[in-house]
């Protein structure tokens, strides 16, 4: 795989690559990816993509509110935070 | 000749007690962080759950708005990154949403497409300050319907109109509260212009507009800049730009969040959903006539002019208010014009809405009774209907207690009429004379003798009969 | 072997003994004898200690998932699986080591350092589930969970000479797992008792409200198509090592010598299962692991000046190679241009591969095949490569791929390391396997590693 085509998909991944891992990790994606070619191989013709396997359909639950009662303690797991916000930098 | 393309996508949060994905609570609260649970907190090994009454409310407006319901719905990662989502993938539909090609006709506006109406979760909300930004997931979840028109609309004025009527009809099917200051309701458009008969031009998407208002004048700004810049040969970027309501023009926005690959794919932790036959009699069942149609045929069907139906069809609670008491036997105009009058300006007094108030469809039609068959006037009418919009009354005690009703017995008020005649020699001359203000005079007497129960109307003419009479 | 922690003693005695007993092995990330109480001492489980994967939800333990990103993150929240678990007496004592978010056939890859295979210490013990698996094999716990997305329970299983379950998609309730690829995970049982990991896996299975795609467990046991048990076996050029050659045809031998029918198939998709494997798995795992950011929960980079920032940073610090690797490859079949190529292919090959297991199954009870090529591998450079342990994966990727159960059995030792076979079923049909193990445990007994407790 071509650098470039590397840093936008770890872009688009929010996965920030040093120029050695770009290296080591290009080389390790173009290997599999050659290898994913394969299926050009294979014929599909009238056969559906499976998207979910054997789950049935329509599961819904009822619109009942149950109180978590975590949120203190999800607050609390944040690595920053300000009173009862999470915070980041801001953005410019 | 330069021709305008607009089109809507409108976002409307549903009104159901819980998020969309999670049993938290779907209510706005000033606690941050508070209505959170791990599932919409995006914590690991969490899986979504649907709510049946997002999906309910959702279905309801796409048959409303004349969508294809799909047999079999998919629901979609949308992935992107940023601080206000929790797992930085939307759960949306994409490829198989819930309605498509649907179709809204209202009068005086070009027919308009629906592209499409998807149920997805909101983000949580990021609010700035000096060099942080606070997250608070609170609104994460919350049930969102987004609604994609084509650019059907022409002028500015279309869409302002068009989203004022979207708005009614997401009030009337109950689905949601429609306000866009509050944020209930989101629109953001797409225009593009080009010269007459080459088609659609080089769209551009506006966001950040928290009005009718802003829809409107956003869209005159942009069909204004494009003009200009076609007009002069150059060609308009595609591009999102953003609403500046201080400065009143629309900017490019400075990062390069545009070029976004989503990646959309099925998501797998949520089956497809199949709407079965029950369903769709159930969702058929919900829909009701919408706002636009009902104040035509309450222009046609009961001869309302424009500013009356307007009135009355504002919101449902009302139009049926309104139908339900003339169905109970009064007359349209009485109803009409209470309802607009006294009725608007007691429940203003008391800040109150229809549906909060006492009043009832029963105790409106009692009292506009009894005042249409002259039991009582106008006057004791007013009173009552104040008492029994504040207060859990009823309208018959009331006037009983107040001994409101007019004196049904002529005969007591001819015997009236006659003793103020001789009680008053000196203005009968005068009335005899050609003084016609003076029977004003009377009527009040007569007023005061009866209680207020003589019927004021009928005062007038029966007390220049008696004069007459007395030759 | 502590069957039972009935009393503090026990518990004490198990915390001393299992911790000396693991430092030569580091099966566990994190050992707590005495954290949880027994929930249900008249349940069908009660008082029996178990080791959990450190991918899966127990309240107040850790759940790093073997990953740097997630090193100080302790559960609020127990799985279903584990609530279940804790409702029928069982006592979790500690989280089990894994490969970095499920992605390995090694337990190298957790960043935590790997486990060593109690048969022999210089191999790897396989993956992801690789610490569940030396835990058993050790005798330090009498059964322990696992989660299987492309064979992370039944390759270990079979690298460490025990029995491991991978049940049905939907099954058991994913709720609590962290999600690798969704359409593929499932929580399974590693145990050398046969019944107890019959037992646990009735105990964990059952349609879940937090899971929406979760099934309803048939009430009926599955029955074998014409009375008696029948079965088909893998056939062709597998690219098997000796030991594993001469397990393999020791299986096959057996069920003929038990007096079952059995014939060989081929399954010509089998061909391509390794590419639909991981182009289906990396992509939802892009997604999945997207959540981790440092925003939350979780590492976050000190470094940052900007939200975007911050989490590209906290990513590459969190992440190892291994996991990179997946999530560019997972992004990259989803990106628009590639799509149509790659994950949709993928998915119109994976319908191929279940009609092909259900034609199978159309008339059969029970597919045989070898669970991996070879016998657990050495650590580092003298093992195979991450490449090649990929590709070998194709035995144990298929019953993720259809949905379908398995089951690893241990069928012999050689060389002083265990050699392991899969038995398939159709959809929920567990109980077809659990009788096929049981007619082969007298001629397959299982072994104890030695030093085993």
């Amino acid at each position: 795989m071509q650098k470039d085509e590397l840093y936008i998909t770890a872009s688009l991944a929010r996965l920030e690559l040093t120029e050695k891992e770009a290296d080591n990790l290009s080389q390790a994606v173009s290997q599999m990816i050659e290898y994913f070619s394969m299926m050009e191989k294979i014929d599909v013709t009238g056969l559906e993509p499976t998207t979910h396997v054997s789950i049935g359909e329509n599961r819904v639950r009822k619109d009942e509110v149950v109180e978590s009662t975590l949120a203190e303690r999800m607050i609390e797991a944040a690595p920053e935070r300000d009173e009862r916000f999470i915070t980041v930098p801001h953005i410019l | 000749m330069i021709e305008s393309f607009i089109g809507l996508e409108i976002h409307i949060q549903l009104l159901t007690k819980t998020k969309v994905f999670c049993n938290c609570k779907n209510e706005f609260t000033h606690v941050p962080n508070s209505h959170v649970c791990p599932v919409c907190m995006g914590y690991p090994g969490v899986l979504p759950v649907l709510n049946e009454e997002a999906v309910r409310k959702a279905y309801i407006v796409c048959r409303a708005m004349n969508c294809h319901l799909n047999e079999k719905a998919v629901f979609d990662r949308k992935n992107y990154f940023y601080p206000d989502m929790p797992k930085n993938y939307q759960i949306s539909q994409f490829n198989s949403p819930f309605g498509v090609k649907g179709l809204i006709e209202m009068d005086g506006m070009p027919k308009v497409r629906i592209h499409d109406a998807h149920l997805e979760e909101d983000a949580g909300k990021l609010v700035h300050e000096g060099m942080t930004s606070y997250c608070d997931y609170n609104r994460a979840g919350t049930p969102l319907l987004e609604i994609v028109t084509e650019p059907d609309f022409k002028k500015p004025e279309e869409a302002e109109l068009f989203m004022q009527n979207f708005r009614k009809m997401v009030r009337y099917l109950g689905v949601c509260d429609g306000n866009m200051e509050e944020g209930s309701m989101r629109c953001d458009v797409n225009v593009s212009v080009n010269f007459e008969g080459k088609g659609l031009g080089r769209k551009v998407e506006v966001k950040n507009l928290n009005s009718f208002r802003h829809v409107k004048l956003a869209l005159q700004y942009e069909i204004q800049r494009q003009s200009r810049m076609i007009t002069a040969g150059e060609s308009v970027v595609q591009e999102t730009r953003l609403w500046n309501d201080e400065k009143k023009r629309t900017e490019g926005m400075r990062s390069k969040e545009n070029a976004n690959d989503y990646r959309y794919f099925p998501e797998p932790d949520l089956p497809p959903y199949c709407p079965t036959p029950e369903f769709l009699a159930q969702i058929e069942a919900a829909q009701v006539e919408l706002p636009w149609v009902r104040k035509k045929r309450f222009m046609d069907e009961y001869g309302l002019n424009e500013d009356g139906a307007e009135f009355l069809t504002e919101e449902k609670d009302k139009a049926d208010f309104f139908e339900n008491a003339v169905n109970g036997g009064i007359s349209v105009a009485n109803a009409a014009s209470w309802m607009r009058g006294e009725v608007a300006k007691d429940l203003n007094k008391a800040k109150k809405s229809l549906a909060d108030s006492f009043l009832t469809v029963e105790k409106f039609v009692t009292v506009i009774k009894l005042l249409e068959d002259e039991k009582i006037n106008a006057q004791a009418a007013k009173k009552v209907m104040d008492i029994i919009i504040n207060e859990d009354a009823d309208p018959m005690q009331v006037i009983e207690k107040n001994n409101l009703m007019q004196t049904a017995d002529s005969g007591e008020v001819e015997a009236m009429v006659d003793k103020l005649l001789a009680d008053n020699a000196k203005v009968v001359a005068q009335i005899k004379g050609g003084d016609q203000k003076s029977v004003g005079f009377l009527i009040g007497q007569l007023m005061k003798v009866s209680g207020g129960k003589a019927d004021p109307k009928k005062a007038r003419e029966l007390i220049l009969n008696k004069i007459s009479q007395l030759g | 072997m502590f069957d039972v922690l009935k009393t503090p003693e026990d518990r004490k005695a198990f915390a001393e003994q299992v911790t000396a007993a693991d430092k030569s092995i580091h099966s566990f990330l994190e050992i707590d004898a005495e954290k949880k109480e027994c929930q249900n001492p008249d349940g069908p489980l009660a008082y029996i200690p178990c080791g959990v994967k450190d991918n899966i939800a127990v309240k107040d333990f850790h759940l790093t998932c073997a990953s740097k990103i997630l090193e100080n993150f302790v559960s609020p929240y127990n799985a279903t699986a584990v609530e279940k678990l804790e409702a029928a007496g069982v006592i979790v004592v500690g989280k089990t080591n894994m490969d970095e978010f499920g992605m390995g056939s090694s337990t190298d890859f957790s960043a935590f350092g790997g486990t060593n295979n109690p048969w022999n210490k210089e191999c790897v013990t396989g993956g992801s589930s690789g610490g569940s698996a030396a835990a058993v094999a050790a005798g330090l716990v009498p059964f322990a969970l696992g989660s299987d997305t492309g064979g992370s329970i039944r390759q270990p299983a079979a690298f460490c000479g025990v029995y491991g379950l991978k049940p049905t998609y939907g099954s058991v309730s994913r709720y609590g797992l962290v999600a690798y690829a969704s359409s593929l995970d499932v929580i399974g049982v590693l145990s050398k008792d046969l019944d107890l990991t019959e037992k646990v896996f009735k105990v964990i299975r059952g349609q879940d409200w937090h899971d929406q795609t979760s099934i309803a467990y048939p009430s009926e046991p599955a029955k074998p198509k014409n009375g008696k048990l029948s079965f088909t076996y893998l056939e062709g050029d597998l690219g098997l090592t000796p030991e594993i050659e001469k397990g393999y045809k020791a299986l096959i031998q057996a069920i003929k010598d038990k007096g079952f029918e059995i014939k060989g198939v081929q399954v010509p998709s089998l061909e391509y299962v390794i590419p639909v494997y991981y182009t289906i798995a990396t992509a939802e795992a892009s997604a999945n692991l997207a959540r981790y950011n440092g925003i939350r929960y979780g590492h976050r980079s000190k470094e940052g000046e900007t939200p975007m920032d911050l989490m590209e940073k906290s990513r590459n610090e969190g992440f190892g190679d291994e996991v990179k690797l997946r999530i560019l490859l997972g992004t990259y079949v989803l990106r628009s241009g590639f799509q149509d190529q790659y994950y949709i292919k993928a998915q119109k090959i994976r319908t191929k591969v279940i009609d092909d297991f259900k034609n199978i199954f159309s008339t059969s009870d029970i597919f045989v095949a070898p669970a991996f090529p070879s016998q657990a591998f050495k650590h580092g450079n003298a093992g195979l490569t991450a490449y090649q342990q990929k590709v070998a994966d194709k035995f144990t990727v298929t019953a993720n791929l259809t949905g379908m159960p398995a089951l690893s059995i241990p069928v012999g030792v050689e060389n002083g390391l265990p050699v392991g076979m899969q038995l398939f079923a159709n959809y929920c049909s567990e109980n077809l396997l659990f009788d096929a193990a049981r007619e082969l445990a007298d001629v397959f007994p299982v072994a104890d590693a030695p030093e085993a407790l």
